[in-house]
């Protein structure tokens, strides 16, 4: 076992789609606090960070992403999950891996249709400001989906 | 320990190749469209990597090839280029929603 284990299912509910892993992942990374924990001395990049600040601004990636994945989570986890999502894949971490990723990039490119929110990614400068906005209306969707949200 | 390449590592791949393969052929003008070709797959790649800047780096970089196309005479090639930003064009708007534009304007 891995010394982290992210509850995934805590934070947006059902997971039907390789979309809505992804989104949980982005969510888990991008919009806790802990994870975003760079600032401060010489140490600006946390080893839970996703985010790598170069010269002020975040570099977000799914090759990141699935690096991170891979350090916080063990690979039975991984594939139990692939496996309750309808993938099949490889025995071996290398294989899961790149079967992780592969997903993970095909599912990118339709992210924004289920998830609009995930387009804030996309602003170039200042990277960290859609980063806020993204994590400002996920916050607002998961509290939606949860019937906390009162307008 | 051999890899499996799936399509996005192929988009990769090729792209570097294509776009070395560009950079030889640098001093025949028309060759240049190679290197364009290698950008557009890499900025494929970088898409749905989700590294938004890198990918934009490339279009950048298909723009400019276009554009010194056209300064220099080559007319054919350089629209054959500006086809390559054509589909990068497209795909982008298909991987983006109008429900975002939607949500900033409740939003103001």
């Amino acid at each position: 076992m891995k010394e982290r284990e992210i509850e995934i299912e805590v934070i947006t509910g059902d997971i039907v789609r390789i979309q809505d892993l992804l989104y949980t992942f982005l969510v888990a990374y991008l919009c806790n606090n802990e994870y975003r924990s760079w600032g401060g001395g010489k140490r600006s990049v946390s080893r839970f960070s996703l985010i790598k600040i170069t010269k002020g601004s975040p570099a977000i990636s799914v090759s990141r992403l699935v690096d991170n994945i891979f350090r916080d989570m063990s690979p039975d986890v991984i594939k139990d999950v692939l496996d309750t999502l309808g993938y099949d894949v490889d025995n071996n971490e290398r294989g899961l891996r790149d079967s992780l990723m592969f997903y993970f990039r095909a599912a990118s490119l339709t992210l924004p249709i289920l998830y609009p929110e995930t387009k804030f990614l996309k602003i170039i400068y200042p990277k960290s400001k859609g980063v806020e906005l993204f994590c400002e209306y996920a916050i607002k969707r998961i509290l939606a989906e949860e019937g906390l949200l009162y307008e | 320990m051999s890899r499996r390449i799936d399509f996005f590592t192929f988009l990769k791949y090729t792209g570097i190749a294509l776009s070395l393969l560009g950079l030889l052929f640098i001093i025949k003008p028309s060759m240049i469209i190679v290197m364009a070709l290698g950008f557009f797959f890499l900025s494929l790649y970088y898409l749905a990597d989700m590294s938004y800047t890198r990918s934009l780096m490339f279009v950048t970089g298909i723009t400019i090839i276009s554009l010194a196309l056209y300064i220099i005479g080559d007319a054919f090639h350089s629209l054959l280029t500006m086809f390559l930003l054509f589909f990068l064009l497209v795909i982008n708007l298909w991987t983006e929603e109008t429900k975002t534009r939607r949500i900033e304007r409740k939003k103001r």
